[in-house]
């Protein structure tokens, strides 16, 4: 009976703070995302994580930090600067953690609530997770998600953050992940010349060579690299041949399937100006040897024949996909306070 | 948890409490409970050892003898078997005496493993996620045998793949009645007790050969096959 007495005495006592917090405010703002007029329905999912300024602003604090790397000097913009498109400029394999060298050229991030999955192979297939892989990678950060979370938890900065973020400091790796997808998912470029052309806004003029290009590029080009955001998203054999320093097989490692064998992701075409060196493995360092490589390939369905000018017109073109409001919008650097 | 559902599960548990009923697991190597640090001998005979045994049940069921099916409030359990306060899953009230058949999963299935960052026991932190191809990890089982010419003896099974035709999961249907004798009386009063048997799975293995399964295809389906025989129901009491 006085076990009762008690837990009703509890009860009503829970009760009483549970209406206290009910009518607190949340602070947290509303940060939606914005989708241009014209493009799909992104992919991802915001019912399952509204985005709002306060995780926005974790994201992009974490997204700077080299605490997630095991020795604290490997941060996520050591190979994604915002200035090449979030991407490692002028490597052709990205480099992390004591100097070493991967497999792999650094992605792009851009435009990512539109994507199904993520890296070259496709091995992550949610944006959520896709962190997980750069900060366990020995070659990248070498960390684990338990070290993460303690060491932000021993920080009254990121207690903070986390409580203005989700109102509970306590750091968990899935608050962590969901932040990252905040702050990435505003990652949008969607403000080129081309896109200023295509809504027939100040800025957007074509030269003839530049609407000459377009009209190669989607002869030619924009099967796999589709518009508005230039990728189909799907697994292409391009006809690179294999680099035997490297053997990577691409989408087979995860699928298994020997169709997808040295299938890659195709990539955006945004930004391209900056985000060289071109391909999985980099081996490109200009656009012209990229559009030469797929004028001399016999790997492609359809034999592409592009004469010299032509070429010159479609880089003209490509070159119309930068987006420096997206290279240089300070919301997105590093977060000096 | 934040502050305020700490306090509404606090608020629910009081009108909860006495409304429960208890599932506990149980580790075994054939007649043996599983401990730390302790030899034991395969029906293959080879002897070994275990480091970590973690493995999930989801979408717990319980089918009672009038047909009706209760649902777990939770949607996946992460057992440790070397973590006690993981053996014991508090459910919803069901009356034992009725209870017909328990029905889970042994792992995640492939919706789960496709809906971004997920909490609790579904959380990455847990370190049941595989970063590089994603997807849970169903079962560890990590340890030692002398069987295993490998660095420090060492075996690791991580199955886990929720793609076709390399999907894990594995669905485990008990039937309640005709349960066997309760090996651990006493121990536990109340509730179903979940029997599981790691010698049934090493019985099947050639640990000499097979010793690091780590990625989903064709081996991890077979080790998928080999765990589901380790369950049964060993008692219930009321």
């Amino acid at each position: 009976m006085r076990l009762k007495i008690k837990h009703v005495i509890y009860c009503l006592f829970g009760f009483y703070t549970l209406m206290i917090y009910a009518f607190s405010e949340l602070k947290t703002t509303p940060m939606p995302l914005i989708i241009p007029e014209g493009w799909p329905k992104p992919v991802y999912d915001f019912t399952k994580n509204p985005l709002t300024k306060e995780g926005f602003e974790l994201g992009r604090q974490l997204f700077y930090d080299p605490i997630l790397s095991r020795d604290s000097t490997i941060s996520c913009a050591s190979c994604h600067l915002q200035a090449t498109g979030f991407t490692h400029v002028d490597h052709d394999l990205s480099h992390g953690i004591e100097g070493k060298v991967g497999t792999r050229n650094s992605m792009a991030i851009m435009n990512v609530a539109w994507s199904k999955n993520f890296m070259w192979d496709g091995g992550v297939n949610h944006l959520d997770m896709q962190p997980l892989a750069p900060l366990s990678s020995s070659v990248e950060m070498d960390e684990k998600l338990e070290q993460v979370i303690q060491k932000l938890s021993a920080t009254k900065k990121y207690k903070k953050l986390f409580f203005n973020a989700f109102n509970d400091s306590l750091v968990s790796g899935q608050k962590i992940l969901l932040a990252f997808s905040q702050f990435t998912l505003h990652l949008n470029s969607y403000n080129s010349k081309y896109d200023k052309y295509i809504r027939n806004e100040a800025g957007g003029d074509f030269t003839e060579q530049e609407k000459n290009g377009l009209q190669l590029f989607r002869k030619h080009c924009a099967s796999c690299h589709t518009e508005p955001l230039f990728t189909n998203q799907n697994f292409e054999k391009n006809g690179l041949p294999v680099d035997p320093t490297l053997n990577d097989l691409g989408r087979f490692s995860i699928t298994r399937l020997p169709v997808d064998s040295f299938k890659f992701k195709v990539p955006t075409l945004r930004n391209i100006q900056f985000t060289f060196p071109y391909m999985h493995d980099g081996r490109f360092k200009k656009l012209r040897e990229v559009l030469n490589h797929y004028t001399e390939t016999a790997a492609l369905k359809t034999q592409i024949i592009l004469s010299s000018n032509e070429k010159a017109d479609i880089i003209a073109f490509l070159l119309t996909l930068t987006d420096n409001d997206f290279l240089f919008d300070k919301r997105f650097g590093f977060p000096r306070d | 948890m934040s502050v305020k559902s700490r306090i509404l599960l606090f608020i629910l548990s009081c009108f909860a409490y006495p409304a429960t009923a208890q599932l506990s697991i149980l580790p075994v190597f054939g007649d043996r409970t599983i401990a730390e640090n302790t030899w034991y001998v395969s029906t293959k005979g080879d002897s070994v050892q275990f480091d970590n045994i973690r493995f999930y049940l989801s979408d717990m069921q319980f089918e009672m003898d009038d047909k009706t099916w209760i649902k777990d409030t939770v949607s996946a359990h992460l057992i440790d078997v070397f973590d006690p306060a993981s053996l014991h899953i508090t459910t919803q009230k069901i009356d034992l005496k009725r209870l017909k058949t328990i029905h889970f999963n042994l792992g995640i299935d492939s919706l789960t493993n496709v809906s971004g960052a997920l909490g609790g026991d579904l959380d990455p932190q847990k370190g049941m996620y595989w970063a590089w191809q994603s997807g849970y990890i169903n079962l560890k089982i990590e340890g030692r045998s002398p069987r295993c010419k490998t660095r420090k003896n060492a075996f690791q099974y991580h199955i886990g793949g929720y793609l076709q035709p390399f999907y894990s999961m594995r669905k485990v249907e008990l039937p309640v009645k005709n349960a066997g004798v309760n090996r651990n009386q006493g121990a536990i009063q109340q509730g179903v007790i979940l029997n599981v048997d790691f010698s049934l799975f090493f019985g099947n293995l050639s640990i000499a050969t097979q010793n690091s399964i780590m990625m989903p295809g064709k081996a991890a389906m077979q080790l998928a096959d080999y765990s589901t025989s380790m369950f049964s129901i060993h008692a219930t009491k009321n």
